[in-house]
């Protein structure tokens, strides 16, 4: 499939659409947002790495909808190449309101002129919690700027924490980067300087899949996640300040970030910041 | 402010402009919203003082945060008497059954203080400018804001 062709197509065809999307919250978005004077439609078209790993293209797909509004249809583009197993497979079907094979342009701009309805919608209890966990990290950040604390290394050593895979059941899948240390899932400092997107694609994936489970194609809380305290033990100061893209979408995850010396400092971290959210009325 | 901030302009506003169906008012309200949101990038080149550009980052950013939510409370039929940023939380906090939920406390405190305020102090007030890091602070997290309204929405 020619992605370039059939965006430049989709741009001269309908009058109200954005190729590449940019949410304030998350790096995950559709390829291509299209008002089609019917319904707002999201179209997918999966990159090379999500057709190897297709736990990426699901967290994508449900984390764009949790940034995004309510009732947007989700379309997934698919090629005649495609591999069988992943068209297959229940757990990406079940995720988009429909799933198309490319067959020509005129054909995709006749598919998605469709009054395609949207019927996988996130629960709004979901929508409504990942709200005030974003905002209340955010204001609880401006008040105690916890990001300006000198880097320290943490000095306990963590379990390496695993996630149930949303795309291959009874997989467990594990992150390089997060370790689970007495009900804190903590983030460590990575070793070498790669771009934000490959460095933390693991981080997102795997804090996607501790907060939920999939559940033939609808988000659920996972309840273990709320009591979980959620840090991120990162690089200097200015390295964060300079991401906020990041910072935005480490937020939306429920990743508090800080730099933080000893188990002692954590559990108070922790204290502060549920009291705090309390008191702010974020709870 | 590059071209991702024109996307996420273009993002946020064009779930604002899907809402509003064939009434043609209200289309036309959500790309002024659009228009308003790419003045605070498209300024940058129109105005050379530093204190005047900022200050004119915060008009605009505010007042496409004006004319979004009430757009978005004329789509439920809530808009209040009073127009103002102010009335509009209030309305948004209280939410309307089925139709929108109600906003949260601590995220409309916030919205008072980040941007209500920020706007009064500075488009009120002679002599008072704001920073380029307030300013480009105000602007990119009025969109924020617009987006957490616009998922408040239930029907529609």
């Amino acid at each position: 499939m020619d992605t370039k062709g059939i965006f430049a197509n989709i741009e001269d065809k309908f009058e109200h659409s954005v190729i590449g999307p940019v949410n304030p919250f998350t790096i995950d978005n559709p390829d291509v947002l299209i008002y089609n004077t019917h319904q707002l439609v999201g179209l997918y078209i999966p990159l090379a790495k999500e057709l190897e790993n297709p736990d990426l293209l699901l967290r994508r797909v449900h984390m764009s909808r949790l940034a995004l509004r309510s009732s947007i249809s989700s379309v997934l583009l698919l090629s005649e190449d495609t591999p069988e197993q992943f068209y297959n497979n229940d757990a990406i079907t079940s995720s988009f309101d429909r799933v198309h094979f490319f067959d020509g342009d005129n054909d995709l701009i006749s598919y998605i002129s469709d009054d395609i309805k949207p019927v996988r919608r996130v629960d709004k209890r979901l929508r409504g919690e990942v709200m005030k966990r974003f905002w209340g990290a955010m204001d609880y950040m401006d008040i105690h700027s916890y990001l300006r604390n000198d880097y320290m290394n943490i000095r306990c050593r963590p379990e390496i924490a695993t996630v149930a895979s949303w795309s291959r059941p009874g997989y467990m899948r594990r992150s390089t980067y997060t370790s689970y240390d007495n009900s804190y899932l903590i983030t460590s400092k990575r070793k070498t300087k790669q771009s934000f997107k490959e460095g933390y694609e693991d981080i997102m994936s795997f804090a996607t899949m501790f907060n939920y489970s999939l559940s033939d194609g609808y988000l659920k809380r996972n309840p273990y996640a709320s009591d979980i305290f959620m840090y991120l033990n990162l690089e200097e100061p200015d390295i964060i300040f300079n991401r906020g893209i990041n910072l935005r979408t480490m937020l939306f995850l429920g990743y508090l970030p800080c730099t933080v010396g000893s188990v002692e400092e954590v559990k108070f971290l922790n204290d502060q910041y549920y009291s705090f959210r309390k008191e702010r009325k974020y709870l | 402010m590059g071209k991702k901030s024109d996307k996420k302009i273009e993002t946020v506003t064009l779930q604002l402009l899907s809402m509003c169906g064939r009434n043609q008012v209200l289309l036309a309200k959500a790309m002024d919203v659009q228009d308003e949101f790419k003045r605070v990038i498209t300024v940058d080149g129109i105005v050379d003082n530093q204190n005047h550009l900022m200050l004119n980052k915060v008009l605009h950013a505010t007042r496409a945060m004006d004319t979004g939510m009430r757009t978005f409370l004329e789509l439920y039929n809530a808009v209040p008497d009073s127009h103002s940023l102010g009335a509009y939380l209030m309305q948004l906090k209280r939410g309307k059954l089925n139709k929108f939920r109600q906003l949260n406390q601590g995220i409309a405190k916030r919205i008072q203080s980040g941007v209500v305020d920020k706007r009064n102090i500075y488009l009120h007030t002679s002599g008072r400018f704001p920073t380029k890091q307030e300013a480009e602070q105000l602007a990119d997290d009025t969109l924020a804001y617009l987006q957490t309204i616009i998922n408040l929405a239930e029907s529609i």
